[in-house]
C-alpha cells in the first residue's frame, strides 16, 4: 500500500475571447476497491462547477463560465492511497466491454497476430503473454500518432504512445472474448497522463500496463475508465467564438508520502 | 358522413395553409412531406376499443418495467428470458444511460403503438414506438376542422371526444415535473414537425424552447426570459433525438442540444420525456420479447397479439424460417427505415441461397414475420370510394397512470398493391373514430 499526493493542473488559453463556455473535466480519482480518497480539493475559476459521476463511475467536474474570458484554469489535489491486492469484482457491464469500438477494431493483420494465442486456454494467462508480446512488436515513438488514431493504424505503423498500446491490445482482448476496459491516471513519477488497460478474468479485473510491460501495482493513480479512450477524455468543452485556437498545459506531480 | 366526405378538398386546401406537414422520425432518419387528409373516418367500435385499451395499457406498462429493469438491475437477462446480445447489440442501448432512473420510474411517456386489424377480425401490434413518437397533432386538427366543415357529422354520430390529448399530455408532464415549469423543447423553426411542437405547446400551456432559449446552472435547467430573470424547467418534452439531446455526452457536434441537461437529469433535477436510451425496447429483435415482458413484470396473460414472429438465433425458429422461407416476410434488425425488409417470395435462387448464408452466420440479425393480411379501408380518390391497405398509430400516456387516447393516426397506403403502410412510402391519413356506444 502506497499513499501519494496527486495535483493536477491544467491551463486552457484561447486565442481569442469566448463566452458561453461550458466544460466536463474528467480528472478527479475516485474511492473504488483499489484506491481510496483521503481528500480531493478541486479549484477551477468559472462561474460554477458540480460533481457527477458517468456511467462508468468516473468522477466528473462540469461546469459554465458566462462571460468573456480567454482563460480557464484548473487545479486538483488529491490525496490517495493505492493498494493493488485489492481486486474489483464488478461484473455489471462485462458485454459492454466484450464490443469492439471504432478505436478497437481489428483489422487482419491483428486477427493473425492472434492466431498462436489461441492454444491459450486460461484467459489470465493468455491476457498476459498476448501483452507481452504487444510489448515487443510495438515501439514506442512519441507524435507518431495522434488522439484520433485508431488500433489499426498504430498496429500497421508499429509505432505508438500509451493509447495505442491500450487500444490495440483491449481490441485483441475482446476478440478473445476477455472483456476488457480503458484506463487514464497517472503513473508515479511520470509527468503526463497514462493509459493502460484492465482484463476481466477469473472473477475479478486485473490491471496491465502493455506500454512498460508491466502489472499495475500501487504506482498508478486512476483517473477513469471506459470502452476505449473518447471514454475518458480529460477535457470536453463548448464555447461560442469565431476560429478559436485553444493550448493546455498541464502539470502534474504525483508523490509519495512516506510515514516514518 | 356524406357531408363530410364533399368538404374534403377544402378540409386539405387548410391543412396545406396551415402547414400541416408530415415529419416522423422513424428508426433515426426524418421524413418529410404534405400529408394528404382522406375523410373517412376509420371507425373504432366501443367493443374494439375497450379490448384495445386493457391491452396497451398492459403492453406499455410491461415496456416501462423493461426499461427500467435494463438500466438498472437487469432481472430480465439474468433470468434468462431474454438473451443477453439482443441487449447489447440494439443501437437503441445506450450505455451513458446506465443507472438512471427517470423521475416516477417511467421511461415512456409517450407511446406510439402502430397495429393493424386482420382481415380476421384481430388486431396485431406491428411496432412499438417509444422514443419520440409523433404525429398526435395530425388527428387533432383534422378533427377540428371536420367538426368546423361539418358539424352536423358529430351531432348524428357517436364519437368520443379526441380534444382531451393536449390535457392529457399536461397531466403526464405535471405528474412528473421536478419542480418548475413545463417545456416543449423543439431544434427550431426549421424543423419540419416545428408546427406540431409550437402547436403542442399552446394546447398545453409549455414554453416552446430551444438551445439558445435555455442555460444548466447549479445544477438546474432554466429558461431564459428577455429581461435576463431565469426560470426553473421541471420538466422537459423534447423533441429530438437521443444523440442531439446533449453534446457533453452523446454527439459533440450537435448544436442543438442542451450542455451537461444528462448530468441534471441524473441528479433527479429534471423529467426528460421520452427519457433518453428508450430505443432499447423498440428494437426490432427486442419486439418479439414484448409477450414475455408482459409474463415477467406483471405476472399476466399478454392481452394483444404480436405478428407472429420468428428468431432465427433459436434453433426451432431457425428450422421454421427455412422451411417457410417464401411465406415470411424477413427483417434486418440493423437497417433503418423501410429498408431491410422483403418478403421471402421476391428473392430469386441465388439471393435466396446467398441470404439464408448470412443469416445463418448472423441469427441474431434478423426477424421472420407471417405475413399479415390486414384490412381494408375506404378512401376517396378521384371522387370514387376505393379500397386500400391501413395501419393505425394508437398514442399511450404514461405519469402516474397510463391512459389510452381515444383517437389516433390511420395512416393508409396510397398504392392499391402496398402491404406497406409506411410514411417514407408517400401515405396518406384519417381521422379515427371511437365510438362512445
Amino acid at each position: 500500500m502506497k499513499t501519494f499526493q496527486l495535483k493536477y493542473t491544467m491551463d486552457f488559453t484561447f486565442s481569442d475571447k469566448i463566452n458561453h463556455h461550458y466544460f466536463t473535466l474528467k480528472c478527479l480519482p475516485n474511492t473504488q476497491p483499489r484506491q481510496r480518497v483521503l481528500t480531493n480539493k478541486v479549484r477551477i475559476n468559472a462561474d460554477y462547477y458540480s460533481l457527477s459521476k458517468d456511467c462508468f463511475s468516473n468522477s466528473m467536474i462540469y461546469g459554465y463560465k458566462e462571460g468573456e474570458h480567454d482563460r480557464l484554469s484548473l487545479y486538483v489535489g488529491s490525496l490517495v492511497e493505492v493498494d493493488w491486492t485489492q481486486y474489483d469484482t464488478d461484473d455489471s457491464l462485462l458485454p459492454v466491454y466484450l464490443k469492439q469500438t471504432k478505436f478497437t477494431q481489428l483489422n487482419e493483420e491483428m486477427q493473425e497476430y492472434l492466431e498462436p494465442f489461441s492454444s491459450y486456454e486460461d484467459p489470465y494467462q493468455k491476457a498476459l503473454a498476448l501483452s507481452k508480446a504487444l510489448y515487443h512488436t510495438m515501439t514506442y515513438q512519441k507524435g507518431s500518432t495522434n488522439i484520433k488514431t485508431d488500433a489499426q493504424t498504430a498496429f500497421t505503423n508499429k509505432k505508438g504512445v500509451c493509447q495505442d498500446y491500450a487500444h490495440i491490445l483491449i481490441g485483441l482482448y475482446r476478440q478473445s472474448e476477455i472483456p476488457a476496459r480503458y484506463v487514464a491516471g497517472v503513473m508515479c513519477e511520470e509527468k503526463y497522463t497514462h493509459a493502460w488497460v484492465e482484463f476481466y478474468a477469473n472473477g475479478r479485473w486485473y490491471g496491465i500496463d502493455p506500454t512498460n510491460d508491466l502489472l499495475v501495482d500501487d504506482n498508478y493513480v486512476i483517473f477513469s475508465r471506459g470502452r476505449d479512450y473518447h471514454d475518458t477524455l480529460v477535457n470536453k468543452g463548448i464555447f461560442y467564438g469565431m476560429n478559436i485556437s485553444q493550448t493546455q498545459d498541464i502539470e502534474i506531480s504525483m508523490e509519495e508520502i512516506l510515514y516514518d | 358522413m356524406k357531408n363530410l366526405i364533399e368538404q374534403q378538398s377544402k378540409i386539405n386546401h387548410l391543412l396545406k395553409r396551415y402547414g400541416v406537414k408530415f415529419g416522423i422520425y422513424k428508426n433515426n432518419t426524418f421524413h418529410e412531406q404534405l400529408f394528404p387528409f382522406d375523410c373517412i373516418p376509420r371507425i373504432i367500435t366501443k367493443e374494439d376499443f375497450d379490448y384495445l385499451n386493457k391491452g396497451l395499457i398492459q403492453r406499455v406498462d410491461a415496456l416501462n418495467a423493461f426499461l427500467d429493469d435494463i438500466y438498472g438491475e437487469k432481472r430480465i437477462v439474468k433470468d434468462g428470458i431474454i438473451p443477453t446480445e439482443f441487449i447489447y447489440s440494439s443501437s437503441g442501448y445506450l450505455v451513458e444511460c446506465e443507472g438512471i432512473t427517470p423521475p416516477q420510474h417511467v421511461h415512456s411517456h409517450i407511446s406510439g403503438i402502430d397495429l393493424v386489424e386482420g382481415k380476421d377480425g384481430k388486431w396485431y401490434v406491428l411496432e412499438d414506438n417509444l422514443r419520440v413518437p409523433s404525429g398526435a397533432s395530425y388527428p387533432m386538427i383534422a378533427r377540428d376542422l371536420c367538426r368546423r366543415a361539418s358539424p352536423k357529422t358529430f351531432r348524428t354520430n357517436d364519437v368520443e371526444e379526441n380534444r382531451d390529448y393536449a390535457k392529457l399530455l399536461k397531466e403526464v408532464m405535471d405528474s412528473v415535473n421536478t419542480g418548475g415549469i413545463n417545456a416543449i423543447f423543439t431544434p427550431g423553426r426549421m424543423n419540419a414537425a416545428y408546427f406540431e411542437h409550437s402547436y403542442l405547446a399552446e394546447q398545453t400551456g409549455s414554453k416552446l424552447v430551444s438551445s439558445n432559449d435555455v442555460v444548466v446552472k447549479e445544477d438546474y435547467l432554466y429558461f431564459k426570459n428577455y429581461d435576463g430573470s431565469l426560470e426553473k424547467i421541471g420538466a422537459l418534452y423534447r423533441r429530438i433525438s437521443d444523440e442531439y439531446l446533449d453534446p457533453m455526452t452523446f454527439l459533440e457536434e450537435s448544436l442543438i442540444g442542451i450542455p451537461h441537461l444528462m448530468e441534471i437529469y441524473k441528479k433527479g433535477n429534471i423529467a426528460i420525456i421520452n427519457a433518453p436510451g428508450n430505443g432499447v425496447a423498440d428494437d426490432k429483435g427486442i419486439y418479439y420479447f414484448v409477450p414475455k415482458m408482459v409474463e415477467y413484470y406483471l405476472h399476466e396473460e399478454p392481452i394483444l397479439n404480436n405478428a407472429p414472429t420468428y428468431l432465427p438465433y433459436y434453433e426451432k425458429d431457425k428450422e421454421y424460417v427455412l422451411e417457410h422461407f417464401d411465406d415470411l416476410v424477413i427483417k434486418d434488425v440493423a437497417e433503418a427505415g423501410g429498408y431491410g425488409v422483403f418478403f421471402g417470395n421476391t428473392l430469386s435462387p441465388e439471393q435466396k441461397e446467398a441470404f439464408i448464408e448470412k443469416m445463418l452466420r448472423e441469427p441474431r440479425r434478423f426477424i421472420a414475420q407471417e405475413v399479415i393480411d390486414f384490412k381494408d379501408l375506404p378512401i376517396v380518390e378521384n371522387g370514387e370510394t376505393v379500397e386500400r391497405k391501413a395501419d393505425l398509430r394508437v398514442f399511450v400516456l404514461s405519469g402516474k397512470e397510463t391512459k389510452v387516447w381515444k383517437s389516433g393516426l390511420t395512416r393508409f397506403s396510397r398504392n392499391p398493391d402496398s402491404f406497406i403502410v409506411n410514411s417514407s412510402q408517400g401515405g396518406g391519413f384519417k381521422d379515427t373514430w371511437v365510438l362512445s356506444r
